[in-house]
C-alpha cells in the first residue's frame, strides 16, 4: 500500500507543467541602436509624468498618454512592466512634453538633438556593458528618477487620434523597442497611422522583455 | 518533451539567422549612432518622423543571433525544486506557526487516546452515517503554474489555506464527504536571473472526499484520502497563465491523514494531512505562445500544476 502511494505521488511530481516560449520578434528591436538592446528591470512600475503646458486646439497631451499607457500595459504578459502615472515630476521613470512646452529636464552627457522630429526619445547610458541610463537633473539641480524623456510635436499632428499614435509610438522607443517596423499597420512604423500596437508591436516587445540588455533604463 | 523542444529550438533559431540575419542584423549598420559624446556617427534613418538617439557601440551581429539560439536552447531541469527552494524560509516560518497548535495536540492525544480505547466497536457502529463536520488550517507550498523555455518561469511561493467541510463513514473503512477551502499564494517569476512578483494567486477549491482508513491497529490511524473537484482561481491577471487560461480548472489531490483519536461523534478529533494536489492548467494559443513540443502535438501548452497542502484538521 505504501509503495503504491509512493509510486502516485512520484507519478504525480512528474507530469508536466505548463509550458509557454516567448515569441521572436518581428522586426530588429535595435535597429536605431547599433545592435544594442536595452529596457527597463523586469517587474518595475514606471510612472510616467506628463509635464503639461500650454494647450493648442483640442489636443490633450494628457489624454493621449493615458490611452498609450492603456495600450503598452496590455502587452506584457508576466507582469514585466506595469506604466502608472506619476504624482511629481522627480519619482517619474518617464516624463513626457510637447515641443510648445519648455524642457523639463536638463539633459545628460549625451547630445540632446530632436531637431524637428515629430516625437524624439532620449535616454544617456553610461556604464560598461551592461550600461544604466542615466537620471536626469531637475532644472533646479536637484536629483530625480527620470531615465528617459519624450518630446512630441504636437504641431505635427492632425488631430487627437494622430497625437495619440505618435505619443504611443514613442513610448514603444521608452519601453525598449529600438527599431521601426516596414509595415504601415504597426504602431513602431516610422510615420505612425494607428494608436495602439499591433500584434507583431506585442510580439517585438515581448520577445526583447525576455532578452538580457546591453542597456538597463 | 524536452528533447524535442530542443531540437526544434535549435532548427528554429537557425532559420532565424538564416532567414533575417541578412536584413534585420545588416541592417544595424545603418543607422542613426552617435557616440557617448553625442556626435553622430551615422545617421542613414529613412525615417523623418521619430528617432531614438543612442551612443554607438558595435556589436557583432553573429553574437547576437548566437545569443538568442543559445537562450532558446534552455531546456527543463526540475521548475518544481527550483521554486521549492527560495520558499523555504517563509515555509518554515509558517510551520513555527503551526508547531503550537500541533505541541497542543501530541500533548493531549495520549490520555484522549487512552480513553478511546475500548470502545473502537461502539465508537464505529454510533459514527456510521452521521454527518461530521471538519475544519482545517495549514500551508500551502510550491506549484510551477508556467515553465518557460524562453519565457520565465512562473511558480506561487508558501503560502496558507483554510477550509471547511462535512464528511460520512459508509463503511467500516470508508468515509465520503465534500470539503470547500480557499488559499492564497504570492506568485514569483523568474527568467535570466531576474526575479520580480507578479502579485497574489487566490484559489477556492470545491471537492469532494473519499478516504480509507488504511489501518484500524497503528495508534496514528492513518487515511488515504483521494479528492477531486475544481478550483477557482482569481488574481494576477496580468500574469500568464493566469490572464488567459479559465478561471475554473480541474484538481485531484491524494494525500495522507493520521489521528490520534477513534471516530466518534462525540468528542472532537485532531488530524494531521498532508496531500499533493494537481491543477490542470490550460494555456492560450492566442495569448501564451506554444512551446515547440506542444505545438508539435498540437497542444496549446496546457500541464498540470502539483502542489503541497499540509496542516491540522478538527472535526466535530
Amino acid at each position: 500500500m505504501k509503495r503504491s502511494i509512493l509510486l502516485l505521488v512520484v507519478a504525480l511530481q512528474a507530469c508536466d507543467a505548463p509550458t509557454a516560449t516567448r515569441p521572436d520578434f518581428a522586426y530588429d528591436p535595435t535597429l536605431l541602436t547599433g545592435g544594442q538592446l536595452y529596457r527597463w528591470t523586469s517587474g518595475q512600475r514606471l510612472a510616467v509624468w506628463v509635464e503639461s503646458g500650454s494647450t493648442m486646439g483640442t489636443l490633450d497631451l494628457g489624454q493621449a498618454v493615458r490611452e498609450a499607457m492603456t495600450s503598452w500595459n496590455a502587452v506584457p504578459l508576466f507582469a514585466e512592466f506595469t506604466l502608472v502615472s506619476a504624482t511629481s515630476l522627480a519619482e517619474a521613470n518617464i516624463v513626457v512634453f510637447d515641443r510648445a512646452t519648455a524642457m523639463p529636464l536638463t539633459a545628460a552627457s549625451c547630445t540632446y538633438d530632436p531637431r524637428n522630429s515629430a516625437g524624439y526619445t532620449y535616454f544617456c547610458p553610461s556604464g560598461s556593458t551592461p550600461a544604466r541610463a542615466t537620471t536626469l537633473a531637475l532644472p533646479s539641480g536637484g536629483a530625480s528618477a527620470v531615465t528617459v524623456l519624450i518630446r512630441v510635436d504636437r504641431a505635427r499632428v492632425a488631430d487627437q487620434r494622430g497625437y495619440v499614435s505618435l505619443v504611443a509610438h514613442e513610448l514603444g522607443h521608452a519601453l525598449g523597442i529600438g527599431g521601426h517596423s516596414d509595415l504601415a499597420s504597426d504602431l513602431m512604423f516610422g510615420a505612425p497611422t494607428v494608436a495602439s500596437p499591433s500584434a507583431r508591436d506585442q510580439q517585438t516587445l515581448r520577445y526583447l522583455l525576455g532578452r538580457k540588455p546591453d542597456i538597463s533604463l | 518533451m524536452c528533447a524535442y523542444g530542443v531540437r526544434w529550438s535549435i532548427c528554429h533559431a537557425s532559420a532565424i539567422a538564416a532567414t533575417e540575419g541578412a536584413t534585420a542584423w545588416n541592417s544595424a549598420s545603418s543607422t542613426r549612432i552617435r557616440d557617448r559624446r553625442g556626435n553622430r556617427v551615422k545617421d542613414k534613418s529613412s525615417n523623418p518622423t521619430s528617432r531614438v538617439a543612442l551612443p554607438g557601440r558595435a556589436v557583432n551581429a553573429s553574437r547576437a543571433v548566437a545569443d538568442h539560439t543559445r537562450e532558446r536552447i534552455t531546456c527543463c531541469t526540475s521548475a518544481t525544486t527550483r521554486a521549492f527552494l527560495p520558499a523555504l524560509p517563509r515555509t518554515l516560518v509558517i510551520l513555527r506557526r503551526l508547531l503550537f497548535p500541533l505541541l497542543l495536540f501530541t500533548v493531549g492525544a495520549p490520555s484522549r487516546a487512552v480513553l478511546a480505547q475500548g470502545s473502537t466497536a461502539t465508537a464505529s457502529a454510533t459514527s456510521r452515517g452521521a454527518w461530521r463536520a471538519t475544519a482545517e488550517v495549514g500551508g500551502v507550498f510550491g506549484g510551477t503554474w508556467l515553465e518557460g523555455l524562453s519565457a520565465p518561469t512562473v511558480s506561487t511561493d508558501a503560502g496558507a489555506t483554510i477550509g471547511v467541510g462535512l464528511k460520512r463513514r459508509v463503511a467500516d473503512r470508508v468515509t465520503v464527504g465534500a470539503a470547500l477551502s480557499v488559499g492564497s499564494q504570492a506568485i514569483s517569476l523568474a527568467e535570466g536571473g531576474t526575479q520580480w512578483s507578479g502579485g497574489t494567486l487566490t484559489e477556492a477549491n470545491l471537492q469532494g472526499v473519499l478516504s480509507f482508513l488504511t489501518s484500524q491497529g497503528t495508534p496514528l490511524r492513518p487515511s488515504l484520502d483521494l479528492s477531486a473537484g475544481l478550483t477557482v482561481l482569481s488574481g494576477a491577471r496580468d500574469v500568464a497563465p493566469f490572464r488567459d487560461a479559465s478561471r475554473i480548472a480541474p484538481l485531484g489531490e491524494i494525500g495522507l491523514t493520521v489521528r490520534r483519536l477513534e471516530h466518534r461523534v462525540d468528542r472532537q478529533e485532531y488530524a494531521l494531512f498532508a496531500r499533493y494536489g494537481a491543477v490542470r492548467m490550460r494555456g492560450s494559443a492566442t495569448a501564451v505562445p506554444l512551446t515547440s513540443a506542444n505545438a508539435a502535438r498540437g497542444s496549446d501548452g496546457a500541464g498540470w500544476v502539483g502542489r503541497w497542502r499540509a496542516g491540522l484538521q478538527v472535526t466535530r
